[in-house]
């Protein structure tokens, strides 16, 4: 195999740096961006929502807010930026933070929206985003939306480091039949990118400004206002504009699912881009031929499954991304734990912020504190697709016979390096953790803090004097923002120091 | 969810094809195999000893990243099982892992059955009696099975 | 494969016990009913309007219905508003719309908080109060 990025330009699709790079560690970050990019030539739509994205950086807001709305907003919105992470916290950091004070009253909600949108566009299985026959985006056996929000670009790039195992589209009932190689190829090559979508969900049921829009009307969020109901309070009309949108982003990921089964359709046939990204029949015989079953979700993967750091049992990626901390709660003496922070009363716990905590996800088998996994994955001879030499169609079996010892059982089954019998400590290289796919939990935790110590001194002033707040309250929360901000730019500081360092 | 996720339909045939001994679970509806309806005996030597205590459980969408809802249906005199047949056992709360199953579940409850846990009660009367004079509270809990929980005789 | 009438009422029940909104309540009228069927909740009068500081009781009936039908719900303090009968207490469906669009979503706890946004529509708003304390 030689260098195999021209033979991409020639099949039509653009030119991917993460293969001629290969899996070489010094260009990983790279890489992430190359596939963010590769992702967003999908559908028109995407690509102007990708621009926008990495087009704005603080220095682009405009001077017209309030000072009052400037001020509050500073301190959240900035630390919105620096937990959607990539290319814009870098712009953020050289941008001369003195200038955020200008940033445009409702810039934190907008970049939440970019931040949501995002997250659900790589939420999309692209059949030509392939790793080892797998996908980065999950085929959505856990459809949870609450438990997807994961960080995806830690785990797109996890998965194309080979260090967490792909999303394979999941056999329901492999056990059940004694399927022939044909009858096997039929099976795998009529399934979907991703378990169908309800088309209409009760939650969004009833929810205004989404029937009978077209999709550029969907993605324009400027026009949400107009289906406001403007007789509720302001409240509830922040709830239905978050309402709106997030009926809006689902149905916009329905179709921007469609549309992936539509190319991979047409690529199965031949037609279209990147065909060269469909696996050859050896691949998907070499993989789903030797399936393994995962305890959670009882699907069946191709071998070599996610295993538990500490006690070595078997967890497919899907069920893995859904485990998770637990929401920041209050403890009581008894144990008991109230994790409905929004609704509770400064009255009922007794300094109260500083109460509330977070507790790391245990292993769902053996219950250790700090879950993590390792992947065995293939031998680099054999790997395909992203960061890979060999492109899925390339694949054959006469490859790896070539390469590997002949005397290794069935010649389907991919060889792999032997699987570990030990248990790893969570701060080891090869392990990933729940907290590493989810790295925010430590700033979401003092920003939950925050909101409440915020509410708290503004209940007790007006309980006091009836006034809004008080200029001493005022003061203290002001500082308090700084104090947080600060916490937060230091802990995302390291974070990035940690992953620069990896 | 648009489709039945496989492990639901495994676990639950599973459980009515397979049952674990004294617990016998049925699927009322076949069209809903989130919903379950159980038959579970009073272990031995306890005092639900010789009685059926019926319990209805649902699946919820979220199974099995979520504990399954359960409760009693048959009236009961044990400290961690309230009036309306609530049961506080850690597992069916935060102690939930994805790795149980129904199967694992309705034998916590079974064994709870025969060492209930006073020390974290959620009728603190009868964790008190239970706590204080055991016997007194095992003589109630006999009562209760008796009256509710084993069918009387037909003439 | 909807959850089933006990267990949504389970939920609500725990929700209500914790005390989720802090404008109206509601809970078993008798906590040892399995069937869960009848509960009573209060509602905390609208600010700014003749309600403002009153505290008016319904009851609540869940039948074997629900929810996939709306609760039958009864003022028992005495209330002036269009879509309750000033005889019975007993709520007018077709005059409430959030029982006369009923969804298996809706909550108890809903209809207890669209009827205090009842209070202060203006056709009700425009209307004489009884007395405070007086029942149906």
């Amino acid at each position: 195999m030689g260098n195999t990025a021209s033979n991409f330009d020639e099949s039509g699709h653009q030119r991917s740096p993460s293969f001629s790079n290969s899996s070489s560690s010094a260009s990983t970050r790279k890489q992430s961006a190359s596939i963010s990019i590769n992702s967003s030539n999908i559908h028109p739509e995407s690509r102007s929502v990708r621009s926008q994205t990495l087009g704005q950086s603080p220095d682009s807001f405009s001077n017209n807010s309030a000072s009052i709305a400037g001020r509050q907003r500073r301190s959240s919105s900035l630390v919105g930026s620096l937990l959607t992470g990539g290319s814009r916290r870098a712009s953020l950091f050289k941008a001369n933070p003195g200038n955020a004070n200008d940033s445009k009253g409702k810039s934190s909600s907008v970049e939440k929206n970019l931040a949501k949108q995002n997250h659900f566009m790589n939420l999309v299985v692209k059949f030509d985003e392939i790793v080892d026959g797998g996908f980065l985006a999950p085929y959505g056996v856990h459809d949870d939306e609450r438990k997807l929000d994961y960080n995806d670009k830690i785990v797109r790039q996890l998965i194309v480091d080979r260090r967490l195992q792909p999303f394979y589209i999941p056999l329901e009932d492999y056990d059940d039949y004694d399927y022939s190689d044909y009858e096997l190829l039929k099976v795998l090559k009529s399934q979907l990118l991703h378990q169908p979508y309800p088309e209409n969900p009760e939650k969004f049921e009833d929810v205004p400004g989404v029937k009978g829009l077209s999709m550029s009307q969907l993605s324009d969020n400027n026009n949400i206002e107009t289906f406001v109901d403007q007789t509720l309070t302001k409240n509830e009309k922040k709830i239905q504009r978050k309402l709106i949108f997030s009926a809006r982003l689902y149905k916009r990921k329905c179709v921007w699912q469609e549309q992936e089964n539509e190319r991979y359709s047409e690529a199965k046939r031949g037609l279209g881009s990147n065909i060269v990204m469909i696996p050859s029949d050896e691949l998907y015989l070499s993989l789903y031929r030797n399936g393994e079953e995962c305890p959670i979700c009882f699907l069946y993967y191709p071998k070599n499954l996610n295993i538990s750091r500490c006690c070595q049992q078997p967890i497919c990626t899907e069920c893995f991304v859904q485990i998770k901390r637990k929401e920041p709660h209050f403890k009581n003496n008894n144990g008991e734990i109230t994790t409905d922070v929004e609704n509770i009363r400064s009255e009922d716990i007794p300094d109260s912020s500083d109460a509330l905590i977070s507790e790391c996800a245990c292993c769902p088998y053996c219950a250790t504190p700090n879950f993590g996994i390792t992947y065995a994955p293939p031998p680099k001879q054999i790997r395909t697709g992203l960061g890979a030499e060999l492109r899925p169609c390339e694949y054959r079996n006469k490859l790896k016979d070539n390469m590997v010892d002949k005397n290794s059982e069935q010649d389907t089954k991919l060889i792999t390096s032997r699987p570990r019998t030990h248990s790893l400590p969570a701060t080891h290289d090869s392990v990933v953790t729940s907290d590493s796919i989810r790295p925010d939990w430590e700033v979401n935790l003092l920003k939950t803090k925050m909101r409440l110590k915020k509410r708290f001194a503004k209940a007790t002033t007006i309980h006091i004097n009836n006034r809004l707040v008080s200029s001493e309250e005022e003061k203290k929360i002001e500082k308090l923002e700084e104090e947080m901000l600060e916490q937060a730019i230091k802990l995302s500081l390291q974070d990035n120091q940690a992953k620069v360092s990896q | 969810m648009s489709a039945l996720p496989r492990r639901i339909v495994k676990e639950t045939k599973n459980l009515v094809k397979d049952p674990v001994p004294g617990i016998k679970t049925n699927i009322p509806d076949d069209d809903n195999l989130r919903y379950l309806t159980v038959e579970m005996e009073g272990p031995a030597g306890s005092p639900f000893a010789g009685g059926v205590f019926s319990l209805e459980l649902y699946l919820p969408e979220e199974y099995p990243m979520e504990p399954p809802k359960i409760r009693f249906l048959t009236p009961l005199y044990h400290p961690n099982i309230d009036k309306l047949g609530r049961i506080c056992l850690d597992v069916l709360k935060d102690h939930w892992s994805p790795a149980f199953q129904i199967r694992t579940v309705l034998l916590s409850i079974q064994q709870l059955l025969g060492t209930p846990n006073p020390d974290d009660p959620l009728l603190s009367d009868v964790a008190e009696l239970c706590k204080n004079d055991n016997a007194k509270y095992c003589e109630v809990a006999r009562e209760w099975t008796k009256k509710y929980a084993i069918p009387e005789p037909k003439e | 494969m909807a959850i089933p009438r006990s267990f949504r009422l389970l939920e609500e029940l725990e929700k209500g016990e914790k005390g989720g909104s802090q404008v109206c309540s509601y809970g078993l009228a008798d906590g040892e009913d399995v069937t869960m069927t009848k509960w009573n909740g209060t509602i905390l009068g609208a600010p700014n309007s003749a309600h403002a500081n009153r505290i008016y009781s319904v009851e609540i009936e869940c039948d074997s219905t629900y929810p996939d039908k709306p609760p039958k719900v009864k003022f028992v303090s005495k209330i002036n508003l269009d879509c309750v009968d000033q005889t019975t207490g007993e709520i007018i469906v077709e005059k409430f719309n959030t029982m006369k669009n009923w969804k298996r979503s809706t909550t108890m706890e809903d209809i207890l908080l669209d009827l205090r946004k009842e209070m202060i529509t203006a056709t009700n708003k425009a209307l004489p109060q009884p007395a405070e304390g007086s029942t149906f």
